[in-house]
């Protein structure tokens, strides 16, 4: 009994995993990172989606699991936009626009929010996962939003 | 022509006009906001960065410009009749935007630091670190609250807070009382811990939302609520003593729609435990148990601003306990052996309005539990009137709880809530014991409206205002034997609530409170728990004189957290000090019934109070290393010396009255403490443990009821853990753990042995040394 069940959960996170991989390869959003940002922008200014999660967000992770795997937001968001994804406790230095962003947080905070997250996605001086901000080609702030967005929500925006 | 200019010149005598210009690095700017906020109005700068507000009364204004890609800049502007002031402002670039609308605030805040009542919240980390499979094992680890063995032959265990017993505690399952009194015997055992997400508790009778008999406190007990789509299946293998097993498995899994508008979870568990006998007699001091849950808790939001609840669980318990556990009960010397159906179930919808400002909740809750009893056996004797004695000892009980009730909230732009509710609990308890002809048939119905503000007058001041009024008609018949009392009461009680919390500054609180309680008469968990004493069942009736019980409980606190960079300090110093007039206490008559059972009577008592302080330390140095101390230190004493054995007729040589100043079964010192430490990314060891100070237990030794009073021992009892965690792929992860629970084996040395044994001998930590192995496998996060 114990045998079956331990073959029946192997074989199942093994077919879970591998349809995943194929739903990857065939369709995914096109992630990018603030450094791809920069020169992208550079070249081709287009609207700007950013995804800032954190390691224990478990509505960010709903989000990536349900809602970024939709068809139509992947289709919207590598059309229409730049999409980049951000953890908001990362402990890496990012150089955009010319300037360097820190997370000096770090040792302060158990929850170190990175500069960029604190500049482009803070809400009363509070972060909050999951936040998405979305700029115009200029790079200026059009709309932060503070919460979990069902896809019909977050098409809507993004339409 | 005349006229309207005339008239704009008398405007201009009265009020001014503001203008200026915006610019940023020399360049005018367009488009700028300039607003003042507390007369609505304003102006865009024009493409030179010109404004012009008109028609401004006299006096200061504050002022707000604003333009999307700047910082804001707020000023203070003065005006004088008639004049025109003028004014510049350079905006500096805020290069990513700080000041943009924002569009949606928090959602999922729940904070803890600002309510007016001290709410110690029990996670389930702390369940999980102690290894607790029901409720019952993880209580101890909060300050002022004691989890007490009460039966070796049925495992009878009951919460005390700030030293009062049980009864005088109320047990919430998703904040409603559904919990009755037949509910507590066994209750806190028979609930697993995996159902649980968190057990929230307060102390001291502050909110006048709970029922009035809410004195020492509330135990909530808040069942997981699902959020991702997730499951988890849990083993753990326990081996008591060395001998023993306790084995349990459990499952849950959530199913969550992508829009959050509908969500499932659903739980089980299956436990299964044998016998104990500490000392070879042959008669359990752990009771054999086996248990299954299963339930499920969810919601849908028809609308943004609404949304229905509802849970329900299925408990079915066997337990058992005596000697000879593989015969039929009334062949026996002693068997407890109880069969419990239970189902607890509620349905709660919630509506608010768009501004978030009005919220109705309408809910109904709902118990009931059938069990089948034996509270018996021949008792050493082998006489037939001992086996007919011993045949017609299977009981039946039927218990019923319903709790309905409405609840509207008015939150105010002050920040002050107001809250009022109308909530109705019924409970029905039939039990009945044919041979014995004892029967208790009780119905307790119980129509309260309680107000509530929580009132903010200034930044640092909270306060809570409460009221309740309880309409309260008890309708029991208690009858043993020859013996038939009954009880027919109406009341009408007013309770009064008053607590207040002063924020000293960033670090400290202070908190008070004030609580006026009552208990009518009725049958509580002792009375539906039947020991046994010399071969005899020990009965508990209700006397006739029966009168209600009211208390006043005050307290007070302070509380210090600091976080210091990734340091974290709480310190809680709390003072309680509980009067009780008229508490229902237990008396042993001397008095036997003509088939030998012994019967105590409930009485009104001595006036008593009960005062200490509560301290809880936690100190956590980064998110790896975690250490929390709490503890108690108390004391009780009757206004006058309470009996707890008077003949009533010819006394036995040597059996004078026994009384006693404080309360029994009571330490004046008790605590516990548990660390959890990351050794590494996935290695984790958890150490906590618990303090049983030295405290007075009663000893029947005669069969008359006469009892010796014994000073306990102190226990110290700790739990050692370690947990070894794996990710193998990104939602599927392996907790292995394994350990040791009452590792010192602190555990009572000498009990009462043999078919005369008095059961309720027992005391201090719930079980001896175990050694358990767990493995939890799913989608943990």
């Amino acid at each position: 009994m114990i045998r079956l069940i331990v073959l029946i959960c192997i074989l199942w996170m093994v077919t879970s995993q591998s349809n995943k991989l194929l739903a990857q390869e065939v369709n995914a959003i096109q992630w990018i990172s603030f450094e791809q940002l920069d020169d992208s922008l550079a070249k081709k200014p287009k609207k700007v989606f950013i995804d800032f999660y954190t390691e224990w967000c478990t509505y960010c992770k709903k989000m990536d699991r349900v809602v970024f795997t939709k068809s139509s937001i992947i289709e919207v968001l590598n059309t229409e936009y730049y999409a980049v994804r951000f953890d908001a406790e990362t402990t890496e230095s990012i150089e955009f626009g010319g300037r360097l962003f820190k997370n000096y947080e770090i040792g302060k905070s158990r929850t170190p929010v990175h500069e960029i997250a604190r500049l482009l996605a803070t809400n009363n001086n509070h972060f909050t996962p999951p936040a998405m901000v979305i700029l115009d080609e200029n790079f200026n702030v059009e709309q932060r939003h503070f919460e979990y967005l069902d896809s019909k929500s977050l098409f809507k925006i993004l339409e | 022509m005349l006229g309207s200019s005339f008239g704009s010149a008398s405007i201009i005598a009265q009020t001014s006009t503001f203008t200026g210009r915006v610019f940023a690095e020399d360049k005018p700017l367009a488009g700028v906001t300039v607003y003042i906020p507390s007369l609505n109005k304003g102006d865009v700068t024009n493409e030179e960065g010109i404004f012009v507000i008109k028609a401004l009364p006299v006096g200061t204004h504050q002022i707000k410009i604003s333009f999307l890609g700047f910082k804001n800049v707020f000023d203070t502007i003065s005006t004088e009749p008639g004049k025109v002031l003028k004014k510049e402002y350079e905006l500096e670039e805020d290069f990513l935007n700080l000041d943009a609308m924002v569009v949606s605030g928090t959602r999922y805040e729940l904070d803890r630091a600002n309510a007016p009542v001290v709410v110690n919240v029990l996670s389930n980390k702390l369940l999980a670190a102690t290894q607790s499979i029901s409720i019952s094992e993880g209580l101890s680890f909060q300050p002022g609250v004691r989890i007490e063995a009460n039966c070796q032959n049925c495992g009878f265990t009951q919460v005390r807070m700030n030293g009062l017993s049980g009864n005088y505690s109320q047990i919430l399952i998703n904040s409603r009382p559904i919990f009755s009194a037949l509910n507590s015997v066994y209750g806190l055992e028979q609930i697993p811990t995996n159902i649980v997400e968190q057990v929230e508790v307060t102390r001291s009778g502050g909110s006048a939302l709970y029922g009035s008999n809410a004195i020492a406190g509330t135990i909530n007990i808040i069942t997981k609520e699902p959020v991702t789509n997730n499951w988890e299946i849990h083993s753990n293998t326990a081996l008591i003593a060395g001998k023993t097993v306790d084995q349990t498995l459990s499952f849950n899994g959530s199913i969550v729609d992508e829009s959050l508008k509908t969500g499932v979870t659903f739980y089980a568990m299956n436990r299964d435990r044998g016998s104990y006998d500490a000392n070879g007699d042959g008669f359990t001091e752990l009771v054999q148990l086996k248990n299954n849950v299963f339930g499920s808790k969810f919601f849908i939001k028809p609308s943004n601003y609404g949304k229905i609840m509802g849970d329900f669980s299925l408990l079915k318990e066997y337990r058992r306990g005596g000697d000879q556990l593989d015969l039929a009960p009334h062949f026996t010397d002693i068997t407890e052996e109880l069969i419990h159906d239970t189902f607890f179930g509620s349905l709660n919808y919630d509506q608010r309005t768009p501004d978030n400002k009005n919220k109705i909740s309408v809910y109904a809750s709902l118990q009931r539990t059938l069990r089948d009893s034996f509270y018996g056996g021949l008792g050493g004797g082998r006489t037939p009137q001992d086996s007919a004695l011993a045949i017609n000892a299977y009981g039946n009980t039927d218990d019923l709880a319903v709790v309905v009730g409405v609840q509207y909230n008015r939150y105010f732009d002050s920040r002050d809530v107001f809250t009022f509710g109308i909530e109705n609990q019924y409970y029905n308890t039939t039990d009945e014991i044919q041979g014995y002809r004892r029967i208790i048939d009780q119905q307790v119905n119980t129509l309260g409206l309680f107000v509530q503000y929580e009132w903010k007058p200034w930044d640092k001041l909270t306060t809570l205002l409460g009221l309740r009024y309880d309409l309260n008609n008890v309708d029991g018949d208690y009858k043993v034997g020859t013996i038939n009392n009954s009880v027919d009461i109406n009341l009408g009680v007013l309770s009064p609530r008053f607590t207040l919390l002063y924020t000293i500054n960033e670090y400290l609180r202070f908190r008070g409170g004030y609580a006026r309680g009552f208990r009518s008469p009725q049958a509580f968990n002792e009375d539906l728990h039947i020991s046994s004493v010399g071969g005899e069942p020990l009965f508990v009736i209700l006397s006739k004189e029966l009168d209600k019980e009211t208390s006043n409980a005050y307290t007070a606190s302070i509380n210090y957290t600091r976080n210091r960079g990734v340091t974290q300090t709480t310190f809680l110093l709390e003072g309680f000090f509980t009067q009780l007039q008229d508490p229902f206490s237990q008396v042993s008559t001397g008095r036997v019934l003509s088939n030998g059972s012994i019967l105590e009577e409930v009485r009104n008592g001595e006036g008593a109070t009960v005062s200490g302080i509560n301290f809880e330390l936690g100190y956590s140095p980064s998110s790896s290393f975690f250490f929390q101390i709490g503890g108690t230190l108390q004391q009780t004493s009757y206004d006058n010396p309470q009996v707890l054995f008077e003949p009533e007729e010819q006394p036995v040589l040597g059996e004078s009255t026994v009384t006693v100043k404080g309360f029994l079964r009571n330490p004046n010192m008790y605590g516990y403490f548990a660390t959890f430490y990351n050794i590494s990314k996935s290695l984790q060891l958890d150490v906590s443990g618990t303090y049983t100070g030295s405290m007075v237990v009663p000893r029947v030794v005669s069969e008359t009821g006469f009892l010796r009073l014994i000073d306990s021992n102190p226990f110290i009892d700790v739990n050692l853990k370690l947990n070894y965690h794996i990710d193998i792929f990104e939602d599927f992860s392996m907790t292995m753990s394994g350990g040791l629970k009452n590792m010192f084996n602190s555990f009572q040395d000498e009990f009462d042995v043999g078919p005369t044994r008095d059961s309720d001998f027992v005391f201090g930590p719930l079980a001896p040394r175990s050694v358990f192995i767990s493995l939890k496998i799913g989608d943990l996060h």
